[in-house]
């Protein structure tokens, strides 16, 4: 729903019924995530906003530098998919097929970077930063913000796969320029 | 019953699962009916947060006129600001600083104080939530 909605959403913001399904989507995504919680991405998240230096994105008051928290955690997203994919690689072929990707010819070792594709492509076509440098950080950071991301058990520990910090130290260089 | 006999299919996977969902109200004009909400629920007393550039959009008229239109007592708290200092405890690094990511003509109607430098800004000035903004140098944020 959102996949199929959310470019349309923010080319025509006067188009109600693409806003209103981006509306019923993030309820629906609310009560999904109110249950099963998050994971990686969110837990890298808080660094990335906790860090925050100069970034101000485009229609937000410019009396304090803040990374909004989608755009926080998806930035770290592709990355993050590559990373779990051979954890269930069906699993994430299946979240890609429902995104909209051709999933037909996909094979098991592809599972990763079909996800990674299919996520990269919305934020793309509606203004989000380029990755983690276009917010401020460069590879210098990786070990800083592994060790913010570490302390959020909460998210980190529902990864399908362990994580370890240098994991990490790996993940978030992995995130700088995602396409 | 057909139900228990789906639910054997379950059997090996050895774990029940629970699902807490808070009560969701969705569809066109349902802000209206907030103050009734709050009426069915015996709440006589309600306090609405926003921040400062949030409490001039028209979703937060909408709920306090409709707490007013049912004798709701409403307390609305319009300055939420960011704090410094979150959790986790973000550091310092000296780097060279990024040109500002701003467009040059972008409206700023809703927080024009904020173009103050911080020693300019006057504190404490109730017609806007910027002016109290004290940032906590210390301890880091509970939670």
């Amino acid at each position: 729903m959102v996949s199929s909605n959310i470019v349309k959403a923010v080319q025509n913001p006067d188009d109600e019924e693409v806003r209103s399904n981006m509306l019923l989507a993030a309820t629906f995504a609310g009560v999904g995530f109110g249950n099963a919680g998050v994971r990686l991405p969110h837990g890298m998240s808080y660094p990335v906003s906790g860090m925050i230096r100069e970034y101000v994105p485009d229609g937000y008051p410019d009396d304090h530098a803040i990374i909004p928290h989608g755009m926080s955690v998806i930035l770290n997203a592709p990355a993050v998919f590559r990373f779990t994919a051979p954890s269930k690689p069906e699993r994430h072929l299946r979240a890609a097929e429902l995104m909209g990707a051709n999933v037909s010819d996909a094979g098991p070792e592809d599972a990763g970077e079909v996800l990674a594709g299919a996520v990269i492509d919305l934020p793309r076509e509606i203004g989000v930063p380029n990755g983690l440098s276009a917010v401020g950080y460069g590879p210098d950071d990786a070990t800083e913000l592994a060790a913010g991301a570490m302390p959020q058990h909460r998210v980190i520990k529902l990864a399908p796969r362990p994580v370890s910090e240098q994991d990490l130290r790996q993940l978030f260089p992995d995130s700088m320029t995602i396409w | 019953m057909q139900g228990l006999q789906g639910l054997q299919g379950l059997q090996g996977l050895g774990t029940a699962f629970t699902m807490d969902t808070s009560s969701i109200k969705f569809g066109v004009g349902a802000t209206q009916e907030i103050g009734y909400e709050m009426t069915r629920l015996g709440v006589r007393r309600v306090m609405v947060v926003t921040d400062p550039k949030m409490a001039q959009t028209e979703p937060v008229s909408v709920v306090m006129a409709s707490l007013k239109a049912a004798a709701v007592d409403a307390e609305w708290f319009d300055r939420v600001q960011r704090i410094r200092r979150a959790v986790p405890r973000p550091r310092i690094i000296n780097r060279p600083a990024l040109p500002p990511a701003r467009s040059a003509g972008r409206s700023r109607d809703a927080s024009c104080v904020s173009r103050l430098k911080p020693d300019q800004r006057r504190l404490g000035d109730p017609s806007h939530g910027y002016g109290v903004e004290q940032h906590s140098q210390g301890s880091p944020e509970p939670g």
